[in-house]
């Protein structure tokens, strides 16, 4: 058996290395959707590419967010860092989930419209930001600092919402993803 | 050329990474192996030999189920900047099974406050000797063989070193010692601003005195209150930043007048004290809210394009026409025309046709 903090290392090389190479490919995917680069072949490339480690990372994802809260000192979210380590990863969890959840719908037909490819190359660039900000957290949490103390990012303060208010937030976002789900479904079942 | 440019970016991107294996900002404190399973530094085997002198002492005796102090005393190390020092107390030199709880040693506080077998110290290129003290206790009769490991880097070097064995014996407890009780375990850490009752309990103890101090400061003298039989307790003053106290007991009895090590207590910021469902719920909600932010933005654009089809199938109709212009015109009765060939027919043939018309 390993301990949770080494097995906490190894799912967050994971999901760190798989959202960077998927951030890289929506980063020339998102250049090529403003004509600044054209190449097929590096458009097939990189969605294919992008999305799969995406994929990858986010499968990854469940495994490193419940190792960390059990590999931290007093196993479970006792430190702001902490918090917003949660936030940033679930956040970067949506986005993720949003993208995947697109491409697998419209397919290929995504790039041939230009605001949904650029959306869909913000997402998964987002989705990479905010997934490195929360390794990047995690490197000031054990270490004490990280690759983005230049940003001097206000780890230490939290923004908590009462328990009402988020349980509004998801049952509001439940019935709002449904509602996106059910218009894709139909913006897909026309455009094939 | 646009392989070259790019294995080119590549080389130059590489040219500016460090070489060298060392973490220069540390793992933090932990109970770690040898090499930390690598972690410490990089590659273990990238490790250079470290020029600095360790030695490990023991302060008094050994006593079974007893607190002593173990002194490491550091020196010689050439830094080429301010750097973290990384020491192990270890029991063995294989690497693995070598933390003091595995030859049946507990480690009741650390330098920093904690109670690691692995502590990291600032380095500094202006220090040329360093001495910190672990506070352990034996909890099985036997003789154990101690080494002080130390990990550091300099001039994008890792170092590595390890000291000699420093063997103890464990003896066991003498009558009407005075003594802290085998099973007493002091209090490591607090909150700032809290006023901080200690409990102590002892063996064979008539009269227990308190020496505390702050690190590097004279020490101040207090008596400890007897609360029940062998129970006693005294207060700290609070702390309002995040300092390490040190405190030790005198203890007088029957047997010889005995004082323990010196243990340390460190005041740090309390615990973020957040309802964790609270958190979940909210993490939940930040996920739905970015998954349905871009999904009701994509439906939206796609759904702006529905009309875009109807214009693609207006278009189709051209190449339609094109194709019927393109297509081969049918052959007149008796076939091709005397001299004609198939593809002249394709391109000509409707003109034909039209002036036999």
């Amino acid at each position: 058996m390993i301990s949770s903090a080494t097995f906490h290392v190894i799912t967050t090389e994971l999901v760190v290395g798989s959202f960077a190479m998927a951030g890289i490919c929506f980063l020339v995917l998102a250049i090529q959707s403003f004509g600044l680069f054209e190449s097929e072949k590096a458009s097939l490339v990189t969605d294919y590419a992008g999305h799969f480690a995406l994929g990858f990372g986010l499968v990854a994802t469940p495994f490193a967010i419940f190792s960390g809260i059990s590999s931290s000192p007093t196993s479970d979210l006792s430190s702001p860092l902490l918090v917003n380590k949660m936030f940033l990863s679930m956040i970067a969890t949506g986005l993720a989930l949003a993208v995947l959840f697109t491409r697998y719908k419209i397919g290929n037909k995504l790039w041939n419209s230009k605001p949904s490819s650029r959306i869909q190359t913000a997402a998964g660039l987002a989705a990479s930001g905010f997934m490195l900000m929360t390794a990047s957290a995690g490197g000031k949490f054990s270490r004490g600092e990280s690759v983005l103390d230049f940003l001097n990012l206000p780890y230490d303060t939290i923004f908590l919402m009462p328990t009402w208010a988020s349980v509004i937030v998801l049952l509001g976002g439940v019935v709002s993803v449904i509602i996106a789900v059910m218009n894709l479904q139909k913006s897909s079942a026309v455009e094939h | 050329m646009n392989r070259i440019s790019i294995v080119l970016s590549l080389v130059i991107l590489l040219a500016f990474t460090s070489f060298g294996g060392a973490n220069p900002g540390g793992v933090g404190d932990g109970d770690f192996d040898m090499q930390c399973g690598g972690a410490c530094h990089g590659d273990a085997s990238q490790n250079q030999t470290s020029p600095a002198l360790l030695e490990l002492s023991l302060d008094g005796d050994a006593y079974l189920g007893l607190p002593v102090s173990i002194t490491a005393s550091v020196s010689g190390i050439q830094f080429s900047s301010s750097d973290a020092i990384g020491l192990f107390l270890l029991t063995d030199v294989t690497g693995h099974s070598d933390l003091p709880e595995d030859s049946g040693w507990k480690v009741i506080s650390d330098v920093n406050g904690g109670d690691n077998n692995y502590v990291e110290i600032e380095g500094s290129s202006f220090n040329e000797a360093y001495t910190i003290s672990w506070t352990v206790k034996p909890t099985v009769l036997e003789s154990t063989t101690f080494y002080l490991s130390i990990h550091h880097g300099g001039q994008n070097t890792p170092y590595f070193a390890i000291s000699s064995g420093l063997n103890i014996d464990v003896l066991p407890v003498p009558d009407n010692l005075p003594r802290l009780s085998s099973e007493y375990s002091p209090i490591i850490s607090r909150d700032l601003g809290q006023q901080t009752t200690i409990p102590v309990s002892t063996s064979d103890v008539d009269e227990l005195a308190i020496e505390w101090r702050l690190i590097d400061r004279p020490s101040s003298s207090i008596n400890a209150t007897l609360i029940d039989n062998n129970s006693w307790e005294f207060e700290l003053p609070p702390a309002l930043q995040p300092s390490i106290i040190e405190w030790r007991a005198v203890m007088n009895g029957d047997g010889p007048t005995q004082i323990t090590p010196w243990f340390r207590i460190a005041a740090q910021e309390p615990a973020l004290e957040v309802n964790q469902l609270q958190v979940y719920l909210q993490s939940f909600a930040f996920c739905i809210i970015f998954l349905t932010l871009v999904l009701t933005l994509q439906s939206r654009y796609l759904n702006d394009q529905e009309d875009l089809p109807k214009e693609i199938d207006q278009t189709n109709l051209l190449p339609k026409q094109e194709d019927s212009l393109d297509s081969t015109p049918p052959l007149p009765e008796g076939g091709l025309p005397n001299g004609w060939t198939m593809e002249q027919w394709k391109w000509y043939g409707r003109e034909y046709l039209e002036d036999l018309k």
